[in-house]
């Protein structure tokens, strides 16, 4: 079992937070990055954006920049969400939707933040994870940080280094990442 | 699981999830702060109410942050819940009192707290200019921290005090009307 | 029934009177305001408060940690008492002399303490030794105490104090006084 990836898009929609974790097939990854999945992922990041912005907008298989992704996985969380509520009513949502090779979890909180997990098929329940990265390190680390903006426009605020560490600390004992 | 009403889910996390501070501290602390900003206007207190009210605010949309993660509450229901929530879980877990809720309006928009104890405004005597007894609402951080809060849960209300005992009003009584429910926020560009 | 208090007085650390007032009644009417005329006393009372100083001054040197000063003189059938907080504000008080009065004496000077220090606490208060307390909040919290003393009626109800707490509130429940430092009820045991 392992976690992929992690994100939080705040109440105007946007990715404040993504971090990637192991990412074995990462299909999309183009050929010409395969020797840079050793580095660091912020490296890989910036290489891909760097391709990109090079080399036109992705198409088909083509290299899916973080900007990309992040908006799909909101489209897709956004609409299933509200496909729910629409089905089921207000006070229901969508825990989370699995495909043949992975799983995404999702938890809204009443102050429309989203967290979303995208994890190895076979974890289950991690809701309880995703509350408790709300509550004792979201809350903690970036809104109770005087300092930060109340708003976090381009992840301002939120990438900081007691949150990304607290974030690893939190997930690494823990049994779904392996 | 039986449903828990407002007042046992405050009084538990209240108990249980808070750390407790000393009272004079909060209230020194407020009061200094009001105190120089009736100095730095020179005591312009329209301007004082609204930078306490703007304070308040940006406190509210981080307190609300708190308030769910430690309550862990389901959404209310109707303003109705809400008011319950502000008094019973709110207020409680924050400043340890538990204002009336009373006068609701016809249309159930609109509803008033009447505190019979403030914990901001212990020691307190407002200036005696003449001036601040009418204009000064001392406690109004109060007003911009629930209407910071609300917005954050996507009811946009507007907060005001109706008397003050401050200022030698009977009671100490905040109106509260909900303006509207704010709908989601949809992406931008996103075809 | 111990002696009435007909005088109260609150000098700063410069030794300058904060507080100077009488509680000589004009009339025997509770509800006169005037009923505490201060005009004619004041001079012989600001009199005896600044004589309460040069004892104080005078003790000084030899005292111990206590606050409690004790009687400082008799003059004029006014016994003086005096108190010293560690801040240097003194509280003086004058009793109509005749009976002894006892330890319960400590318990109103903590209260008369207390009352400053409420005062204090008013963000809108600004410390300044030289200007004498104006304030309508502790005119009547002192009037209180010393009514209390004077009359039969019960002594005030203690004040809340330090052990209170906020989540960021206080911690005693809505109507639980608090056990606090300050101002024992004169019926309750003397602190030693």
């Amino acid at each position: 079992m392992t976690i992929y990836s992690f994100w939080i898009f705040d109440r105007h929609c946007e990715c404040i937070y993504h971090k990637d974790f192991k990412r074995p097939q990462r299909v999309l990854r183009p050929p010409t990055l395969a020797s840079t999945t050793g580095d660091t992922k912020e490296n890989a990041q910036q290489q891909q954006k760097r391709v990109v912005s090079s080399g036109g907008p992705p198409k088909g298989t083509g290299p899916l920049t973080v900007d990309d992704e992040a908006k799909l996985v909101f489209g897709v969380v956004f609409s299933l969400r509200n496909m729910v509520t629409k089905l089921a009513g207000d006070r229901e949502s969508f825990f989370a939707f699995k495909t043949s090779k992975y799983k995404l979890h999702f938890f809204e909180t009443q102050t429309n933040l989203r967290f979303v997990m995208v994890t190895d098929v076979r974890v289950e329940g991690i809701r309880p994870i995703l509350e408790q990265i709300y509550a004792g390190l979201y809350v903690e680390y970036v809104v109770k940080n005087p300092l930060s903006p109340p708003e976090h426009p381009g992840g301002e605020g939120v990438n900081n280094e007691l949150f990304s560490l607290g974030l690893d600390r939190f997930l690494t004992p823990l049994e779904i990442f392996e | 699981m039986a449903v828990r009403t407002p007042r046992q889910v405050g009084e538990d996390v209240w108990k249980t999830r808070i750390e407790k501070v000393n009272a004079e501290l909060v209230t020194l602390t407020y009061g200094s702060v009001v105190a120089q900003l009736c100095k730095d206007f020179r005591n312009d207190y329209v301007q004082v109410n609204e930078q306490l009210e703007s304070m308040g605010y940006n406190i509210g949309i981080r307190l609300i942050e708190d308030f769910l993660a430690r309550t862990n509450s389901e959404r209310c229901r109707s303003f109705k819940d809400t008011a319950e929530m502000i008094s019973k879980v709110g207020f409680k877990i924050f400043l340890n009192i538990t204002p009336a809720i009373l006068n609701w309006s016809q249309d159930n928009k609109q509803f008033s707290l009447i505190f019979d104890e403030n914990p901001l405004a212990d020691f307190v005597e407002l200036p005696d200019d003449g001036k601040a007894v009418n204009e000064l609402w001392y406690s109004n951080i109060l007003c911009g921290v629930l209407r910071g809060a609300l917005e954050m849960v996507q009811l946009q209300v507007e907060a005001e005090f109706v008397s003050d005992v401050l200022r030698g009003d009977d009671a100490t009584e905040m109106k509260v009307t909900l303006v509207r429910v704010l709908e989601d926020e949809m992406p931008v560009g996103d075809e | 029934m111990p002696s009435a208090i007909r005088l109260l007085a609150l000098m700063g650390r410069e030794n300058n009177p904060l507080y100077v007032r009488s509680f000589d009644r004009d009339t025997d009417s509770d509800t006169d305001p005037d009923r505490f005329n201060s005009a004619k006393a004041d001079l012989r009372y600001h009199f005896l408060a600044h004589i309460a100083l040069d004892v104080f001054a005078a003790r000084l040197p030899s005292k111990s940690a206590d606050s409690d000063f004790g009687l400082l003189f008799v003059q004029d059938g006014i016994a003086i008492y005096g108190w010293m907080t560690n801040t240097g504000v003194k509280i003086v008080l004058g009793f109509s002399s005749g009976e002894v009065i006892g330890s319960e004496i400590r318990s109103i000077f903590r209260a008369i303490h207390f009352a400053y220090i409420s005062l204090v606490c008013n963000a809108f208060y600004s410390v300044d030794e030289r200007r004498p307390i104006t304030s309508r909040k502790f005119d009547l919290s002192v009037c209180r105490i010393v009514e209390a003393w004077n009359g039969s009626a019960p002594a005030p109800a203690p004040p809340r104090m330090s052990t209170s707490t906020v989540g960021s509130a206080r911690a005693a429940p809505a109507g639980e006084n608090v056990t606090m430092t300050y101002g024992q009820s004169r019926s309750g045991t003397p602190v030693a």
